[in-house]
């Protein structure tokens, strides 16, 4: 569990939106992080890095608290870059 | 801009995906300037220091779906010269701006 999930709380439903840093667009939603990720790597495959640089999961409690930005497309591709 | 001007390809797994195509070729408002705020909060203002209050008449030629649980409509057949020219009511700075004032 990430850290942001145990702070909004176990039992929390949070919903994964991805967000587009150069049009300010919602363009997917999921309920759950990973299927979140696997849209970003989805992006990556299909349209290679300029595909995910400018995308940014945001996450959305249920309960009406703060949005979170819990990961950016850079860090996705830093990340894989790392494994590689 | 809607994201599908970017010209990005969807992934394999949605490509055929009706609903989510739509949703791909949106405009994405929020039906409150707080809403919008937060969202610019959360990415630290650093791309959306700006937020547009938009004010849209009834007769105008947009299509309009939404809100969604935290308030967000997407726009449809929104021509930006229109959007800009004959909608946008004011521009405020998010980060100095907390609370939305009613116009004068």
């Amino acid at each position: 569990m990430e850290p942001f999930e145990a702070a909004m709380g176990l039992m929390q439903t949070v919903t994964y939106q991805i967000w587009d840093d150069d049009t300010g667009n919602v363009i997917a939603s999921y309920g759950s992080r990973d299927a979140a990720v696997a849209f970003l790597r989805g992006m990556l495959a299909t349209n290679g890095p300029s595909g995910v640089s400018q995308l940014v999961i945001v996450a959305y409690p249920a309960d009406g608290s703060d949005p979170i930005a819990v990961l950016e497309g850079a860090e996705l591709l830093a990340a894989m870059s790392a494994h590689a | 801009m809607s994201y599908a001007a970017l010209g990005k390809v969807p992934p394999e797994n949605v490509r055929n995906d009706p609903s989510f195509l739509h949703r791909w070729n949106g405009l994405s408002v929020y039906d409150t300037y707080r809403e919008a705020r937060r969202l610019a909060k959360a990415r630290r203002f650093k791309r959306w220091a700006y937020v547009a209050e938009l004010s849209i008449p009834d007769d105008a030629p947009i299509i309009c779906e939404g809100p969604d649980d935290f308030g967000h409509w997407n726009l449809y057949g929104a021509d930006p010269v229109y959007l800009k020219d004959a909608c946008v009511a004011r521009v405020l700075h998010a980060p100095s701006v907390e609370e939305l004032t009613p116009r004068g």
